[in-house]
């Protein structure tokens, strides 16, 4: 139990990588956006600002130069506002709530901005790979260098588990974010944007165009197991497939943290208050089971059980992750990622910490839940995990 | 002279004068060069005119120069565009008809352009692997702004003047003509407008930028790379543009031509161009002058309402020529009508084809089951049953009716055309018209020269295969022609690699990387297994010399005849056209080899590639020797059209000369050396050898 709460959430919607709408966008726009938005949402001022905190795997190009002090300088901060950006990978979004709730604790200060911002189609495949690799390092521990992809099929082969169940789980995260869109259940967190996307068509070529985004871009209405067994595996004789694995986006998210007593002494509405949260690290050639350490960590240390937890955010990097980590954990699916999950709704990774803490604030809210658990697997060999009370 | 200089009321008007298009060959070049010199000598002259004679403003660079010393000797086209920037006197550029290419370059280094609505204005250089290389990569985004300029040269086709004066802010036209007839006027009254207006503007002063430069640039080269991956020059011009909008302008002009020599160097450019001349080749015919009188064809008949009949008498019907279908039977004729009908809405369905003007081209179309309504045909094709026997009858039914001159065709993929030629009293007018299916879709179309054709027979052949949108090339009499003959081989080689240890999607995925739009088996499963199965047991009368490994001719006994029974070398669930690797094959395939005693090795995917393209090679060489075919070019053009070759790979004779036919040889030594493969097949054929040690090449 802290004095941290989390008072507002915005994030704009992910639009998938490449082709869809935030592919020129600049990272300090997207990022900007959303802080902007959570702060008015808080219904507080700019300058009350400690820091803004911001979350990003892929730290350089388009979301580099500390983008987080770029983020807040769009969001309209005045400059006595400072940033920061953080990355542990795919838990960026969630690390930086839990940094900013433990600064409250510790008495730092009293209002901060925390989230994450990812631009996959801009940075991804523009990275510095200049001495990407260390030899030595990668000489003793080979997996903490392999692409993700191949941990997801480790982790297949490693505890038995089939593409059919795998497609069966991302044919229900689609049709769950599906039936939740059409319910307008993500409406209260996404602040649609208005940006300059380049557009490919047979016709005109290849131009840019003004366009307001208002929905994610990942959903496909009508998706079955069947149709997702049909598409080919990433990798020639693998089982992981677009249609199981996490899609690639771009976005960006904010909250407002803030401490309890200056909530209380302005009447402000919260959402949430952070409980606590545990890192763990495991081996990084099946950095998907990452949740299986860190749940646990976290929950013991709340002198909490599974069962404890209302409504579980698991993220979705791959199906066969979540699914091990489900059934590991014990979890009962009628409480996990019940509104779909990246597979779905797309994983800009440093993003993705911050849109499943609101989301399972907002969504644990309209389910009468007590207590939320947000965790995801993290590339390296790691898993993040933080507990929230419902307010 | 191939420009003409006059001077009309103290204006000297320069007409490109190089028939057919203007191409800006060296004495064109020579001619503008003294033409503007002249011009700016003469005190009475105080603005200079630019257009071209005839049909085209230019249609660029002079390709009957291509490859010559000429393309590249001084004046250069780089140096007539200095000297109309450096022209003391403004230059009107006045473009009609086409100006593409280097044509359009020399239009952008002029003061003013004005152009004649409908003029088509292309960059058109990425189609031969190149980019525009006389500083269009610098000016056209000064003149069009970055996003249309880039548009215009990665995609190269033609758009018309009226529309990119659309282009906001454009500087490309100081005006756009009421009409081509009113051109020169108007382009003169601009001259005397602007004769004195100093300074003289250039677009090479102007500047050139992008609200978003590194985000658009990166999201055309994402574009551009998920598209054709395996085309260079498209990416390169998206490099220059955005050169364009960071570097002076002639240090962006170094890189633009040290880009155009790179990209002349690379084997996938090679490739375009040989495939760009190898097309215009396919009409010559030696013993046939290219103006031997041809015969008029207004009318067609077609043997057959088959898949294939209906197709070839789609091509007609498109063309707006009247067809006469004959079947045997009403259910025949209405069930391939049917096809057809359901083709043609779909094209209406997809806004591919107006509804109109279906209608138009349906009313073209008459049906018969009496033989006799094909009297006043000028043409017959016969598209029936694949045996000589079923051929005769037709033959020499049409003999009796067929109007004198009327050309008899035949469809006939391997049979032998001479002895169908002789079911006729009129052998001279018997040809094979061989259309690939599906037949109004695929561009291909073999020309099969019987001993007694006629030459207008073919010459009006070849003729009407550009009415109606083919490539067509001659192929002598021989079993399978130029392409299905050389494809005997290559199915021979993957039948092997089975036997060897290789599965049907091994060798599929190998040779559709190496960028076939389909691999042997999954085209055989798409055609029917059971067409080559009937080939084959021909052949194991014809030719029982010729080895095949047994596993097609298990695999059609278990009834796996490909997609249309759902099952062949791959399973197609539930009725989808998606290939899924057959278990039950696999274990056949292996049984086979047990049987044989062969154990099975990995065959590397570089392995499979050669073996295949090498097979192509080394039968094409053979058809050259007998002069099946008229040029190595024309088996080029065969495969790029009708048999899914890469286009950036130039055919498999082009494939060979740029591998080198020295290093060709000897992987053909070292395949027959394996005691599974066809040792005699692969002995290299004489006239590559000869080539090869005389380090000549098949296109030379």
């Amino acid at each position: 139990m802290t004095s941290a709460l989390v008072v507002s959430t915005a994030r704009t919607p992910f639009a998938k990588s490449w082709k869809g709408s935030f592919n020129m966008t600049h990272g300090a726009t997207l990022g900007g956006h959303v802080v902007r938005a959570a702060i008015q949402r808080a219904g507080i001022e700019p300058a009350e600002v400690e820091d803004v905190i911001m979350g990003c795997a892929n730290p350089e190009g388009a979301t580099g130069w500390n983008i987080a002090r770029q983020v807040a300088l769009a969001a309209g901060c005045p400059v006595g506002v400072a940033g920061m950006t953080v990355n542990r990978f795919c838990s960026s979004g969630l690390q930086t709530i839990a940094l900013a709730a433990q600064r409250i604790a510790s008495g730092e200060g009293s209002v901060y901005v925390a989230g994450g911002v990812e631009s996959i189609s801009c940075v991804q495949q523009e990275m510095n790979m200049h001495m990407f690799i260390d030899a030595a390092l990668q000489q003793a521990v080979p997996a903490v260098y392999w692409p993700m992809l191949q941990t997801a099929e480790q982790v297949a082969t490693r505890y038995g588990i089939d593409r059919e169940r795998m497609d069966a789980y991302g044919a229900q995260s689609q049709q769950r974010a599906c039936a939740a869109q059409a319910a307008g259940l993500f409406a209260d967190e996404i602040e649609p944007i208005a940006v300059t996307a380049g557009v490919a068509d047979p016709k005109r070529g290849m131009t840019t165009r003004q366009v307001q985004v208002a929905q994610d871009e990942g959903l496909r209405q009508g998706t079955t197991a069947e149709a997702l067994a049909g598409i080919q595996a990433a990798l020639p004789g693998g089982s992981v497939a677009a249609g199981n694995a996490s899609q690639f986006s771009d976005g960006a998210g904010a909250c407002v943290i803030m401490d309890e007593a200056l909530v209380a002494q302005r009447g402000l509405e919260p959402l949430g208050r952070f409980l606590g949260f545990a890192v763990s690290g495991c081996e990084p050639d099946e950095m998907g089971i990452g949740p299986v350490y860190a749940v646990p960590k976290v929950l013991g240390r709340l002198g909490l059980k599974v069962d404890d937890i209302d409504l579980w955010e698991l993220n979705e990097a791959f199906a066969v992750q979540v699914l091990y980590c489900r059934d590991k954990l014990g979890i009962d699916p009628d409480k996990l990622n019940v509104n779909g999950g990246a597979i779905a709704l797309g994983h800009p990774y440093g993003v993705s910490g911050q849109r499943l803490t609101g989301h399972a604030l907002i969504e644990g809210k309209r389910r009468g839940a007590k207590r939320v658990c947000v965790t995801m697997c993290v590339g390296g060999g790691m898993g993040a995990a933080g507990v929230f009370e419902v307010l | 002279m191939t420009a003409s200089y006059h001077v009309q009321a103290n204006v000297a008007v320069i007409t490109l004068d190089n028939p057919p298009v203007n191409g800006l060959g060296l004495s064109t070049r020579q001619a503008v060069v003294q033409g503007v010199q002249r011009a700016n000598q003469d005190a009475a002259v105080h603005a200079i005119v630019i257009t071209g004679a005839g049909k085209a403003f230019s249609g660029g660079a002079d390709i009957r120069e291509f490859g010559t010393p000429q393309a590249t000797a001084e004046p250069h086209l780089l140096t007539l565009i200095a000297t109309l920037e450096a022209s003391a006197k403004p230059v009107v550029a006045a473009m009609h008809s086409v100006a593409m290419g280097g044509g359009v370059e020399l239009a952008l280094a002029c003061h003013y352009r004005v152009a004649a609505p409908g003029t088509k204005v292309a960059l058109p250089e990425v189609k031969l692997g190149l980019i525009p290389g006389s500083g269009g990569t610098q000016r056209m985004p000064r003149a069009l702004g970055v996003e249309a300029a880039l548009n215009l040269m990665v995609k190269g086709d033609p758009v018309p003047a009226e529309v990119l004066a659309q282009v906001p802010q454009q500087k490309l036209f100081t005006r756009i003509a009421n009409s081509a007839e009113s051109l020169m006027d108007e382009a003169m009254a601009l001259a005397h407008e602007i004769a004195t207006v100093r300074p003289l503007p250039l677009l090479r002063q102007l500047a050139c930028s992008h609200p978003q430069a590194d985000a658009y640039f990166q999201f055309a080269r994402n574009t551009v790379r998920s598209v054709a991956p395996q085309y260079p020059a498209p990416l390169k011009c998206i490099d220059l543009v955005q050169q364009a909008t960071r570097l002076p302008f002639d240090d962006a002009m170094r890189q633009e031509r040290d880009t155009f020599l790179g990209l002349m160097g690379t084997p996938e450019s090679r490739a375009l161009r040989h495939a760009f001349f190898a097309e215009r080749q396919t009409s010559k015919i030696p013993d046939v002058p290219a103006d031997t009188a041809t015969r008029p064809i207004a009318k067609v008949g077609i043997v057959g309402a088959g898949t294939m009949g209906g197709g070839i008498a789609m091509n007609f019907l498109n063309a707006g020529m009247q067809v006469v279908m004959l079947e045997t039977s009403d259910e025949a004729l209405q069930r391939g009508t049917a096809v057809m009908r359901k083709n043609y809405e779909a094209q209406v369905k997809k806004g591919k084809l107006k509804a109109e003007k279906l209608e138009q081209t349906w009313a073209l179309l008459e049906t018969t089951l009496d033989i006799g309504q094909l009297a006043d045909a000028d043409l017959i094709i016969e598209a029936v049953f694949e045996d000589l026997e079923v051929k005769r009858q037709v033959f020499e039914r049409l003999d009796a009716v067929a109007k004198p001159g009327a050309i008899l065709a035949s469809n006939t993929s391997t049979l032998d055309l001479n002895r169908i030629a002789g079911f006729t009293k009129r052998a001279h007018d018997v040809v094979g018209m061989h259309f690939f299916s599906p037949a109004n879709v695929m561009r291909l179309l073999e020309v099969v020269r019987g001993n007694q054709t006629a030459p207008d027979v073919l010459a009006t052949v070849m003729r009407l295969a550009k009415t109606i949108r083919k490539t067509a090339v001659v192929s002598g009499v021989c079993d399978g022609f130029i392409g299905n003959r050389m494809v005997e081989q290559y199915i021979r080689q993957a039948l092997f690699m089975l036997d060897e240890g290789a599965t049907p999607k091994q060798i599929d995925r190998a040779i559709e990387k190496f960028g076939f739009a389909m691999g042997p088996f999954r085209m055989s499963d798409l055609a029917g297994n059971d067409i080559g199965w009937a080939i084959r047991k021909r052949r194991y009368q014809e030719q029982p010399e010729l080895r095949y490994g047994k596993t097609a001719d298990l695999l059609c006994e278990q009834g796996r005849f490909g997609q249309k029974v759902g099952k062949g070398w791959y399973d197609y669930p539930a009725g989808s056209r998606k290939a899924v690797p057959s278990a039950e094959v696999e274990a056949m395939i292996a049984q086979h080899r047990d049987s044989l005693g062969i154990k099975p090795r990995r065959i590397e995917a570089s392995e499979i590639v050669q073996r295949l393209v090498f097979a192509l090679v080394n039968e094409g060489a053979r058809i050259l020797e007998e002069k099946i075919a008229i040029r190595a070019s024309d088996i080029d053009m065969v495969y790029l059209t009708g048999y899914g070759f890469p286009l950036w790979r130039g055919g498999p004779m082009c494939y060979a000369d740029m591998v080198g036919l020295l290093p060709v040889t000897y992987a053909m030594q070292r395949f027959a050396q394996n005691p599974h493969d066809d040792a005699d097949f692969w002995q290299p054929a004489p006239l590559l050898a000869e080539l090869a040690a005389a380090g000549k090449l098949f296109n030379a």
